[in-house]
């Protein structure tokens, strides 16, 4: 598996730093091959962005670059995976992109700190193995009874937003997937005995 | 979906072909197909705020190439690059025809163009052939990249096709059909595409004021010279190329009409011989210089000037 990992060259914070660090790593230790712009450019013709399987991009600077790389990765239909740190806000230019029914399904949007940025890469990695964004579908239907209480609260938090109450519920729970290091743990672990 | 970054203007001059699939649905025949087909498209518009421009939706004849070197030239300050879209067959010759029209062009005019056609979708191998070019034989992945191009400081008149950026004077086309159809005849390429885009020319943004020299002069003769066979030509054309002629001395006396001879393998010192060009630019070259003058001296003297690094 290959991935092209853009992300700005110079950064001067020294998490992010890490990060930059951390996802090369991280990459590489599940056996992902990484071409990146700051790294020394490939001689292999081989290793054009045509042969990727997928496209991450770290951070909330968004330079003309970046668009392109969406672009062409979304042209082919290749997945995107687009980190920013917690806390920042999804530049203007991306925006939108969300809202396409057509491109969302190929761009990851996922906020990242150093706890959780192993378990976003892990997740895209499986993203790009099962060959579709399928378990990004919401299929299984169950009731689920709240409080009155509970659901003025899902009103008030979802009023004047786009956001739908069981989209706002679904993402707490994607967020505690995320951050919850036992469970990915155990996942990695089934994963392992998968592949034995 | 609209980006307020660089504003790229769309010029719209055929080979718009998005998909076999819906090919009259996918291809802009005219300003009203517009609309629906950047809806095709809209990754393009993560990288720029595109205007579009329809100007035809075939690419043929002189008064097309007047009339782009005319839209270009309205709309110079209004944007920051121009994609020009066009049936691959005339990218060569519209190409070579902007590169002398527009002197001292200060912003890139990137052409690109799609291979995808009613015919060549008929072709027996024609999913094969697709597979191997990795989908690039359709306008999209030409266009994403000519769009970002065109955002760059590349101020010429360039040929974005498949993964190589070529000065439209240098260009030359070697396959009829796949990823990389043209190459440039002296093997110097302006840029390539792999992970992103890289200049390897280094330009030079003139800081003088657009010039559109936009003549050309069509009623010319072309003469392919075959050892043993006799030369004839019209005294009405306008002026002749005698292309292959292997000896100056073969040149008839009652050629009294401008002319050059045309032999890329003759070495020779001498002002009426074009030897360090392509065909096609040539041909234009000539009838852009036959449309500025009609005396020979000048003419000879155009063909053997540098106008925008066409010598090879």
């Amino acid at each position: 598996m290959k991935v092209y990992f853009y992300s700005k060259e110079k950064v001067i914070e020294t998490e992010r730093k890490k990060i930059q660090q951390t996802v090369v790593d991280d990459f590489y230790k599940n056996g992902v091959l990484v071409l990146s712009n700051f790294m020394a450019p490939t001689t292999d013709s081989q290793l054009s962005f045509v042969n990727m399987d997928g496209l991450v991009i770290e951070g909330a600077d968004v330079v003309s670059e970046v668009g392109y790389l969406i672009a062409k990765a979304l042209s082919q239909k290749k997945p995107i995976l687009y980190l920013l740190p917690k806390g920042t806000v999804l530049p203007d230019q991306l925006r939108d992109l969300t809202n396409d029914n057509n491109l969302k399904k190929f761009f990851i949007l996922k906020f990242y700190n150093l706890k959780n940025i192993n378990n976003l890469l892990l997740e895209f990695i499986d993203i790009i193995e099962t060959g579709e964004l399928r378990k990004e579908v919401p299929t299984i239907k169950f009731t689920l009874r709240f409080t009155p209480r509970a659901e003025r609260y899902l009103r008030w938090k979802t009023h004047n937003t786009k956001v739908s109450k069981a989209d706002f519920l679904r993402n707490l729970i994607d967020a505690s997937i995320n951050s919850d290091e036992n469970y990915q743990k155990n996942l990695r672990s089934q994963r392992k005995t998968d592949n034995k | 979906m609209k980006y307020k970054g660089k504003k790229i203007a769309l010029l719209f001059a055929g080979g718009t072909t998005i998909t076999e699939k819906g090919i009259v649905g996918s291809t802009v025949n005219n300003e009203r197909d517009i609309d629906n087909w950047l809806a095709q498209i809209l990754e393009i518009s993560l990288m720029a705020e595109i205007i579009p421009i329809f100007i035809s939706s075939k690419s043929d004849g002189v008064e097309l190439w007047k009339k782009i070197g005319q839209v270009v030239n309205n709309n110079i300050d209004k944007v920051d690059g121009f994609v020009l879209t066009l049936d691959v067959d005339s990218i060569i010759t519209i190409g070579s025809a902007l590169s002398f029209s527009l002197q001292n062009l200060n912003k890139p005019v990137i052409i690109t163009g799609s291979q995808i056609t009613k015919e060549t979708i008929k072709l027996n191998n024609w999913q094969e052939i697709k597979k191997k070019s990795y989908g690039g034989l359709g306008i999209k992945a030409n266009l994403i990249n000519a769009v970002q191009l065109a955002t760059m400081e590349a101020p010429a008149v360039l040929v974005m096709f498949g993964n190589r950026i070529i000065r439209a004077v240098k260009t030359t086309r070697v396959y009829s059909i796949g990823l990389n159809i043209f190459e440039s005849i002296d093997q110097k390429y302006s840029g390539r595409i792999d992970f992103g885009i890289s200049l390897s020319e280094k330009f030079v943004t003139s800081n003088k004021k657009i010039e559109l020299i936009n003549e050309f002069k069509k009623n010319i003769d072309i003469i392919n010279y075959f050892s043993g066979l006799e030369i004839n030509t019209s005294s009405k054309k306008e002026g002749v190329i005698l292309k292959n002629l292997s000896n100056l001395e073969l040149v008839p006396k009652k050629i009294k009409q401008p002319f050059i001879v045309y032999n890329r393998y003759l070495v020779l010192e001498n002002n009426i011989l074009v030897n360090n060009m392509t065909w096609e630019t040539t041909v234009v070259k000539f009838m852009w210089a036959l449309g500025q003058t009609n005396d020979k001296k000048k003419i000879n003297e155009l063909m053997k000037k540098e106008i925008c690094k066409e010598f090879i």
